[in-house]
């Protein structure tokens, strides 16, 4: 059994342990930079050792699970891949480009398996549209729409961790979830290679990080598109997430995924390769914040089940071009990372901006 | 009672010619290019005279106003030529095809004393007029971003019929020019100045034109705040229609096409009351028969009847300087001026793949 600490004691326990654990894998140690809370949170996980430091714990497992904010990731990504380690490693995987590229080239240097936690690949809607609009159903993808606007951080006083809300940490909406809608967009409609971009703080309150984003992509396919979220709209929940082609358009409702064509409209059933177990919410005495509410459903639970999945078959050999969805590498957090990069780049600068490729 | 000429058989018949009736004008000819459609128009809507010649439809007796509904790059000559012959205009979007030539259609105008205005008539439309104030009366305090997405299937069949004007990016035609000029003024109207634009236009159905059928587009504004448009009538998915503001304080947002604007805030959420002054009369779609083709079905829709008859009693009312109707003030070429500069900014970014200032 593949024995894997966990690096981070927030969404690393409230979902890394457990999607580990469900997906067969041995969570052994929990490491957290607070001894009595990563020592509490080890208690009521089930998790035999709780370390402040990585180093005290790699010696014991095959694998690290890191889960923390992300300007610490790529120190504890070098030192596990050093260590000879598989790595799956949290979104927005690094500070930028340049430094992802560095903790890929150690990763594939090392020869690891090396994860990204975009767990959504495996939602069952967005991979189902993913696999439908690839498939050509739709003709020619041209035009897409990804809108999630919901009321979570509408509150000026919504408490947030404090890396969270600065913009210098890798903290803000873009990060937590652009990271998933452009990986979405790139599996679905290939690279991005030009953003047009703003950064929002629709609230007033203290931060430096954004809780709104409006960016207009240009793929290399020649498609366009808006992704757009907002966490703090006051006004109704907003999704949408619609591709039209040449001929047709496709979309999903949550994990009901649609095609209207000259044909008419109908539903796609989700195909039994891409189901995932059901939602599983973390235990509710754990919820306190607005920030830990972001996770409280436990709708990524089935989706980072499978991705653990995934991960243990990859340590055991399993070629990763063998899975449907394929699993994100660092290589797309290589990928990510460019667009996020240029994404802030066009903020700052009020312009257009070509993604370093 | 003022005359007026429409010029244009399509959207010319279906609702200026209803319009202007409604706002008090006498219809006294239509002019068209084919002498049978034009025709045929002028009986199905009741229009005394049928004619092909701009400067035989200026001559008639009791012509004070002539209002334009042809392709847009037919629009100059037919303005200068009203324009010298001393009548009032009201002209469609999109205004013209250069910002050069916009100006001189403005210049001209301006120059003349005569009343010109400009076919926006969605500045009318309840919903975009309540959102409006509702925005600039403070009600979501500082904007901040905005987005204006719509999505039709009217054009999603390869064959839906079109002008071949319309099919024609060199001729003004497409949904940019179309539907986009609205959008822009609408924002101008609701947000204020545009400072840059990126935009993406795109065919999405193959039919093998130069026009587009769909766009999307990041503007920041002189304002600091930042909008997205993003239409296609090719997209036969279910209608998605997004008109929603956030501000520091709160979001405002219009339901569908419909007059039900709300504010949501630290209080709760509540409908704006609709004042008097912003309401139009009922929409009304001319007599089916009438509309021939896909593109007159989607421009004959009449939802904008009430809008454009609002826009024609501003007309009337500067033409005969009585009081001005309530509610928005209409636009006039200069906001055609500044529409097209930004129309033009858009297809510049379009052509360039980069951010171009207005």
């Amino acid at each position: 059994m593949t024995r894997v600490a966990v690096v981070g004691t927030g969404f690393g326990c409230l979902t890394h342990a457990r999607a580990l654990r469900a997906a067969g894998l041995d969570v052994v140690a929990l490491v957290g930079r607070d001894p009595d809370k990563t020592a509490a949170r080890a208690e009521r996980f089930s998790i035999p050792v709780a370390a402040t430091a990585l180093d005290a714990v790699l010696d014991r497992v095959d694998a690290v699970s890191i889960a923390t904010p992300p300007q610490t990731h790529a120190p504890l990504v070098l030192e596990s891949v050093a260590a000879g380690k598989h790595v799956l490693c949290e979104k927005p995987f690094a500070r930028d480009r340049s430094e992802a590229r560095t903790v890929f080239e150690a990763a594939e240097g090392a020869g690891v398996v090396h994860m990204l936690g975009t767990e959504f690949r495996f939602a069952p809607g967005q991979a189902l549209l993913t696999r439908i609009v690839r498939s050509g159903a739709i003709g020619e993808p041209r035009l897409a729409l990804l809108l999630l606007h919901i009321p979570l951080l509408a509150d000026p006083n919504a408490e947030v961790p404090g890396w969270w809300a600065d913009a210098d940490q890798g903290g803000g909406w873009l990060g937590a979830q652009a990271s998933h809608v452009v990986d979405q967009v790139r599996t679905t409609l290939g690279d991005v290679v030009r953003v047009s971009a703003t950064l929002h703080r629709v609230v007033d309150r203290g931060w430096t990080a954004e809780d709104a984003y409006l960016v207009h992509f240009e793929t290399a396919g020649g498609a366009a598109g808006v992704m757009q979220s907002v966490a703090s709209d006051r006004g109704p929940m907003l999704f949408a997430t619609r591709v039209i082609g040449s001929t047709g358009t496709a979309w999903a409702e949550g994990d009901r995924v649609q095609v209207a064509d000259a044909s008419g409209t109908r539903e796609i059933d989700v195909p039994a390769d891409l189901t995932v177990g059901p939602p599983d919410p973390p235990p509710a005495e754990l919820m306190h914040t607005a920030y830990d509410l972001l996770h409280s459903t436990g709708i990524d639970f089935g989706p980072y089940a499978r991705l653990a999945g995934v991960f243990a078959d990859a340590i055991a050999g399993r070629n990763l071009d063998t899975f449907d969805p394929r699993p994100a590498t660092f290589a797309d957090g290589v990928a990510s990372m460019a667009v996020l990069d240029a994404i802030r780049r066009s903020a700052r600068e009020g312009t257009s901006v070509e993604v370093e490729a | 009672m003022k005359g007026a000429v429409v010029f244009g058989t399509g959207f010319g018949c279906f609702t200026h010619v209803r319009a202007l009736r409604a706002a008090g004008f006498e219809v006294i000819a239509v002019v068209g290019r084919d002498p049978d459609k034009t025709a045929r128009r002028a009986r199905d809507f009741g229009v005394p005279r049928a004619l092909t010649s701009t400067v035989d439809a200026l001559a008639l007796p009791g012509v004070d106003a002539i209002t334009v509904a042809t392709p847009p790059a037919t629009h100059p000559a037919i303005v200068h030529a009203a324009l010298d012959a001393g009548k009032h205009v009201l002209c469609e979007k999109p205004f013209a095809l250069e910002a050069a030539s916009a100006r001189e259609m403005t210049e001209h105008a301006e120059s003349s004393g005569l009343v010109h205005l400009l076919g926006t008539e969605f500045r009318f439309d309840t919903g975009q007029a309540l959102l409006a104030r509702a925005v600039r009366d403070g009600l979501i305090g500082e904007p901040r971003l905005a987005m204006f997405f719509l999505h039709v299937p009217v054009l999603a069949d390869p064959a839906a019929q079109l002008p071949v004007w319309w099919t024609r990016a060199s001729e003004g035609g497409g949904w940019l020019h179309a539907h986009g000029s609205q959008v822009v003024d609408q924002i101008r109207v609701t947000l204020g100045e545009i400072e840059s634009v990126f935009v993406s236009l795109l065919q999405i159905t193959d039919r093998g034109v130069t026009a587009d059928d769909g766009f999307a587009a990041h503007l920041r504004l002189r304002s600091g705040a930042a909008c997205v448009m993003q239409s296609t009538p090719a997209d036969r998915g279910p209608m998605l229609i997004e008109t929603r503001i956030l501000g520091s304080a709160g979001t405002a947002w219009i339901e569908g096409l419909s007059d039900a604007v709300y504010v949501a805030d630290t209080d709760g959420s509540r409908r704006l009351a609709v004042p008097d002054e912003l309401r139009t009369a009922p929409a009304a779609a001319p007599p089916p028969a009438t509309l021939e083709t896909t593109y007159e079905q989607m421009i004959g829709h009449g939802l904008d009847l009430g809008a454009y008859t609002r826009l024609a009693e501003h007309f009337h009312a500067r033409i005969t300087g009585s009081d001005a109707p309530p509610g928005p003030a209409p636009a006039t070429f200069a906001d055609g001026v500044a529409g097209t500069a930004v129309l033009e900014a858009m297809c510049r970014s379009a052509a360039d793949h980069r951010t171009e200032a207005v």
